[in-house]
């Protein structure tokens, strides 16, 4: 499977446009296979940006205190 | 070409919910398939239970012969109970036949159908989706869910678990789900659950039709049916013992349902493709509007209570018919319907027969005996499965939280008890449903002999022996029930009034049912349409009519009020309303064989005669031995359609139906019938009376008369009393004889105002004033016609002989007479034992010069 991770939409073969968006849709259900993975890849990306973000605050106020 | 089928069962959905929202642009999806393909409804069964039904759907065949009865069963060492699994069924599936054709063969989700079959393809059992664990703990995958099992890891992940389920996927269905406070009230979660499920399911068959080969694919949700009998209740109109705060969150959970499943639908329609015929079903209905039931009934099973009886059939393809409304279809049609779609032989033992309205081309049907007794060598079903302890409890489980089952009892052997209790009635129910009666009559006997507490056996039983025509019986169950206050009593007031009706006590059983009209559910009792029939058998057509217009009001779909319907106007000769009602029926109820006749008849009328031949031909599929049907067909080809070679053979198989013989003397009251009776009793012929009129100065000999022939026109079983007798008929009452005997008629002339005149002088021998002068023309002319018709509705049917016999010419001519009337009745009697009793001083009206009129 392609990965979407990155795109914010998926177009259906109908030519139906969907967010894919972290919180999921019945649309993307209605998908299949297809949104699933995609809702749970968003999901994931959206997790690990927010561990990202996390460590670097984290990283950012260890570094203020050493100074 | 190999036509590619994918089939798709959505559990319990209905017309109803559905109408509506495609009206207001809500299934898009479901109103493509409409627009380009063929719908109607879809008959359930009796018992209405998935497991059931589904097996039906996927074999062709009644509960009773595929061994799917129940929810549960009980465990090979009967020390637990669980669900019925693929191996309980003892018969092939659509999907084992196609395999072994070498058709690539997918099935997900069907139920039953754990563990997961050997077939020619991939198939995912029903337990698949099931969160028989939390989330956080790793959510394993029961074992035997996927067959082959080296795909399990693959299927394993693309299962969704309801907690990974978010506000958006709650809101559609509960928008102001906020305000729930879900420490309380668990129904979000139960939501969660239902959606989920679905969704596993859903990505399961995608992943299968993007990825693999696919000839046949088969997909079922529960989904529809899980969130209509969790919150159909809440669904608007609300009901007056609704809470008006539930009924606000929870109002829109039904319609999201259906609204989610046009979503799944839109998918699945896309990646099938134009090329694919796509085949939509549900086993049976819901009722969402108010015959919505306010209580279930609290006895096993009784959420059943809340189904309806249609379900939904939509199809869609390349050869299927476009815009297109199919009328009797029910579930036991879909395997062979997909048989044929292939080009494979229907097994004989199959009970259904093939869609073929629904394709543009008709479908040409072979058949064989049956697959059963071919041995499929490609694809093993499992055998020795056995599931562990653990998953057994928690399906069983889940059964019960869902509602199909109720709580297990806690003493193991009264809880084994209790199930096979369940099925054993469900069986019978089975059984009766495809019309084998004393299969179901033995099983509920069983069941009342071991269980002689419960009624609802006696009740059914009672009910069976009804519908067999054992009256006495059926009495003797009914009056216990009363006696020991075992039952509903006003149920049992509508058992005994029905069984009045049975009994012909018409009246009675009007007055009875009138009693309770207002304490019984009109809806589920049908009891407008109870008091119509009553009302057509005492002759107040118009009161059967106005009864069945109130029922109409109240629920338009019962095939037996259409069909009552129809026949009130085909007899006052409104031939359009009969022919449209009757059309009504059959769309709802296909197998009626009476519905059918009465069509053809109707079109007759109209002069429709193909279409007629076409409708009494189906009503002889429903009932070979319906020779009313056949003499219709018989004079339609003879004299309308030019085709005699048919009109030969049913003119064969009406006399293989023929049951035996019976003398019939007939004619106008006082035209010397009695007369004709005690000759043929003095030369040896057996008599059909009851001698309850007794001879008197009218008829000095006696009257030979039977009070069962003035029912003749409601009741024919007593004409199997007079088989090989001989029995008075008068004259208008000769087009009732049943057709399945053949007769011989001694019609009796007589100048007619000599019968005027004989009756008018009886009538004033027993105390009525001299109505000369209210007679003559009138009179005369009615009985002129009476007699003319009969007679020429005898001398068409090919099952009756007719001799007409002149009074005078017997007075006259004794022997003479006596000598045609023996060699009519092949010489069972001689002209000399005929004559004996012939007396001249009884001619007492006679005319100067008779003539016949």
């Amino acid at each position: 499977m392609k990965n979407f991770q990155n795109s914010p939409f998926v177009k259906t073969k109908a030519g139906e446009q969907l967010q894919i968006d972290k919180d999921g849709s019945l649309g993307l259900l209605a998908l299949g296979d297809i949104g699933l993975q995609l809702w749970r890849q968003k999901k994931i990306a959206h997790h690990n940006e927010l561990e990202i973000r996390k460590s670097k605050v984290v990283s950012s106020n260890s570094s203020t205190k050493e100074s | 070409m190999i036509k590619k089928m994918m089939l798709i069962g959505w559990d319990a959905a209905d017309w109803k919910i559905i109408n509506p929202l495609i009206e207001k642009g809500h299934m898009p999806n479901l109103e493509k398939l409409i627009n380009g393909g063929t719908i109607g409804n879809l008959a359930t069964m009796d018992p209405a239970y998935s497991p059931m039904l589904w097996t039906s759907i996927a074999t062709g065949k009644h509960a009773y012969k595929h061994g799917i009865h129940g929810f549960l069963q009980p465990s090979e060492d009967k020390k637990s109970l669980k669900p019925v699994l693929s191996t309980s069924r003892t018969v092939k599936a659509i999907w084992q036949i196609l395999s072994e054709h070498d058709y690539k063969c997918h099935s997900v989700g069907w139920w039953p159908s754990h563990p997961a079959e050997e077939m020619n393809g991939i198939s995912i059992s029903n337990f698949y989706q099931k969160d028989t664990g939390l989330l956080k703990d790793g959510w394993e995958m029961m074992s035997g869910c996927i067959h082959p099992a080296s795909e399990e890891e693959r299927f394993a992940a693309l299962r969704v678990h309801p907690e990974e389920l978010t506000g958006q996927h709650i809101l559609p269905f509960v928008p102001n789900a906020e305000k729930i406070d879900q420490t309380k009230d668990t129904r979000i979660y139960s939501i969660a659950q239902v959606t989920a499920h679905a969704a596993s399911i859903q990505a399961a068959f995608t992943n299968i039709i993007r990825n693999e080969e696919w000839d046949f694919a088969a997909v079922y949700f529960d989904s529809i049916d899980h969130y209509s009998h969790g919150f159909m209740k809440y669904h608007p109109p609300k009901q007056d013992h609704i809470a008006q705060n539930a009924f606000d969150l929870y109002k829109d959970v039904v319609t999201g349902g259906y609204r989610y499943h046009d979503m799944l639908l839109g998918r699945l329609m896309d990646l099938a493709g134009e090329e694919t015929t796509i085949m939509l079903i549900s086993d049976h209905g819901f009722q969402p509007d108010h015959l919505r039931p306010k209580n279930i009934p609290k006895e096993p099973g009784g959420a059943v209570y809340e189904h309806s009886p249609y379900g939904v059939i939509g199809m869609i393809g390349p050869e299927i018919k476009k815009d297109h409304l199919i009328h009797g279809a029910g579930l036991l049609d879909i395997c062979p319907t997909i048989l044929s779609h292939y080009g494979l032989a229907i097994g004989e033992d199959m009970d259904g027969k093939v869609l073929t309205d629904a394709y543009a081309q008709p479908l040409e049907s072979t058949f064989i005996e049956s697959w059963e007794s071919i041995p499929f060598t490609k694809f093993k079903s499992p055998s020795n499965y056995e599931m562990d302890k653990e998953s057994e409890a928690a399906m069983v489980q889940q059964l019960v939280a869902l509602g199909y089952v109720d709580d297990i009892h806690k003493d193991f052997t009264q809880a084994v008890k209790d199930t096979e209790n369940f099925n054993n009635y469900n069986l019978a129910k089975s059984y009766l449903f495809g019309g084998k009666l004393n299969e179901a009559i033995s099983i509920l006997e069983k069941l009342i002999k071991e269980n002689p507490h419960i009624p609802r056996y006696r009740f059914h039983l009672a009910s069976c022996y009804q519908t067999k025509g054992k009256l006495k019986e059926s009495r003797a169950l009914v009056d216990q029930l009363k006696e020991k206050e075992y039952y509903n009593p006003v149920a049992l007031d509508m058992m005994e009034a029905t069984l009045l009706m049975g009994e012909k006590k018409y009246n009675e059983a009007l007055t009875l049912f009138k009693s309770i009209e207002d304490k019984v559910d009109k809806l589920q009792s049908h009891i407008l349409t109870k008091i119509a029939k009553c009302y057509m058998s005492i002759g107040f057509r118009d009161k059967a009519e106005e009864a069945l217009e109130k029922e109409m009001e109240l629920d338009y779909e019962y095939a037996p009020m259409h069909l009552m319907y129809g026949v009130i106007h085909y007899q006052k000769g409104n031939h359009d309303i009969a022919i449209e009602s009757l059309l009504t029926s059959i769309g709802m109820e296909y197998n009626n064989s009476v519905a059918h006749r009465f069509l053809g008849l109707a079109l007759f009328n109209k002069g429709e005669y193909q279409v007629a031949a076409d409708s009494l031909e189906m009503s002889l599929r429903f009932n070979s031995k319906n020779n009313l049907a056949r003499a219709k067909l018989i004079e339609i080809y003879k004299t309308h359609l030019d085709q005699p070679n048919k009109a030969a053979l049913h003119s064969q198989n009406f006399h293989q139906n023929i049951k035996g013989e019976v003398i019939i003397v007939s004619g106008l009251p006082r035209s010397g019938t009695s007369m004709m009776m005690q000759m043929l009793d003095h030369a040896g012929i057996e008599i059909y009376t009851d001698k309850i009129r007794e001879a008197d100065s009218n008829n000095p000999k006696g009257y030979y008369e039977h009070n069962n022939v003035k029912s003749l026109r409601r009741n024919k079983r007593w004409v199997a009393e007079s088989m090989d007798k001989a029995v008075k008929v008068i004259s208008n009452f000769i087009p009732h004889l049943p057709l399945i005997y053949n007769y011989k008629i001694i019609f009796m002339e007589r100048d007619l105002d000599e019968i005027l005149t004989s009756q008018r002088e009886m009538l004033m021998k027993l105390g009525a004033k001299d109505r000369h002068e209210e007679y003559p023309l009138q009179v005369m002319n009615s009985f002129k016609k009476s007699r003319d018709k009969s007679k020429l509705w005898a001398s068409k049917q090919s099952n009756i002989e007719m001799i007409e016999v002149a009074y005078s010419d017997v007075i006259d001519n004794p022997f003479e007479e006596a000598l045609r009337i023996s060699e009519f009745l092949d010489h069972r009697v001689t002209p000399e034992d005929l004559i004996k009793p012939i007396d001249t001083k009884l001619y007492r009206q006679r005319k100067k010069t008779s003539t016949i009129n």
